[in-house]
């Protein structure tokens, strides 16, 4: 039984025997928080976001005996959601972040409904998604993000300013304003 | 620390945060991760064995079927999402009562079409059904026979010319039975 296992007892146990019950803890345990993760980096798309879980599983399955633990499990599994993602968006040649989208002067953000700020999110350019969904969605630290993607932590503050600046943009231009929601 | 025109107001930080929520892994997903990590050598399944002879042989058959596709298809999920764009359910409907050798033929026949589709990346899953149902509603009524859909699989396609090509393929059409073609809704 593994209830009562932390992550790395049933890592190690996974690792040692490639043991199925401890390793289906670990996915029942985490795969809820990366088909979350997943959802929102494919702008909604359910089915890219279930092949995304499952790539990222086979990956990091391969490579867990080789975790330092440096970070959480979660932590370093979501990069696995995030890079797969990344090389997926790449091999289709989707542009990942959109100049246009932060021509205008930022404007603080004015209560919307959450509907509307979903779509807001799921309409940036790719780039800017995920920085936002990475940051300010997931709480992921700018550390942490860049460790992720293969960048500087600098890139990922940069990034996240346009990206921010991309999403109030996107909400102000919305058909038609929305009024506090109490 | 100085706020900039980039940094968030706590309102629009918790209305980020608010749009953090997990999701709800459907079971086949599980299944094809297991799956796919075994064909991998990433896994060993658990070595919990059942007694000999208790399965009867009819029942067994249908395991095998289920089993052949469950757990030796869904491992090859489609590998680009930008390929298959739509998933669709085929309904196998009716078809003649074989034989039980003819039946056994079949089922390599089927898993044979199955296995083809998964490995172009065509397949999600597919299960075989038993004739039983229990109809629950205000107009609940079963079939006199049972149920008429004998089973089901699940595809990925571009479109629904797509899809329609891959079930014009399905051997269930070979024996009498009919194929419905349905595009699953997005949640």
């Amino acid at each position: 039984m593994s209830l009562g296992e932390d992550d790395r007892e049933l890592a190690a146990r996974f690792a040692a025997r490639c043991d199925e019950p401890a390793f289906a803890e670990l996915y029942r345990r985490h795969t809820p928080a990366l088909l979350g993760l997943a959802r929102r980096l494919a702008a909604g798309r359910g089915a890219e976001a279930e092949e995304l879980v499952q790539e990222a599983w086979a990956r990091a399955a391969a490579a867990l005996p080789s975790f330092r633990w440096a970070s959480s499990l979660r932590t370093w599994l979501c990069g696995f959601i995030v890079n797969v993602w990344r090389e997926r968006r790449r091999s289709e040649g989707q542009p990942s972040t959109d100049p246009a989208a932060e021509e205008e002067d930022p404007r603080p953000l004015a209560p919307v409904e959450r509907i509307d700020l979903e779509r807001a999110v799921a309409g940036l350019p790719d780039g800017y998604r995920a920085a936002i969904v990475l940051h300010d969605i997931e709480g992921f630290t700018h550390e942490e993000i860049a460790e992720q993607l293969g960048v500087e932590p600098g890139t990922s503050k940069s990034q996240l300013s346009r990206a921010r600046r991309a999403l109030r943009n996107r909400l102000a231009a919305r058909p038609r304003a929305l009024g506090r929601t109490s | 620390m100085t706020r900039t025109d980039d940094e968030l107001e706590d309102a629009e930080r918790f209305a980020l945060a608010g749009l953090r929520q997990d999701a709800d892994p459907p079971p086949e997903l599980e299944a094809s991760v297991v799956a796919d990590l075994r064909r991998r050598g990433l896994l060993r399944p658990a070595g919990s064995r059942r007694t000999r002879g208790a399965v009867p042989a009819a029942a067994a058959a249908v395991i095998a079927f289920a089993l052949g596709i469950a757990v030796g298809l869904a491992s090859r999920r489609p590998s680009s999402p930008a390929l298959a764009s739509g998933r669709y359910v085929l309904l196998l409907e009716g078809a003649d009562t074989p034989s039980a050798q003819e039946e056994a033929r079949r089922v390599d026949e089927y898993r044979a079409w199955a296995r083809k589709e998964a490995g172009a990346g065509r397949l999600v899953s597919g299960e075989k059904l038993e004739p039983w149902a229990l109809a629950l509603g205000a107009a609940a009524q079963v079939p006199a026979g049972g149920e008429t859909v004998r089973g089901f699989f699940i595809i990925a396609a571009r479109d629904d010319a797509e899809a329609l090509a891959i079930a014009q393929g399905c051997p269930h059409l070979l024996h009498g039975g009919r194929v419905i073609v349905r595009k699953i809704g997005k949640t």
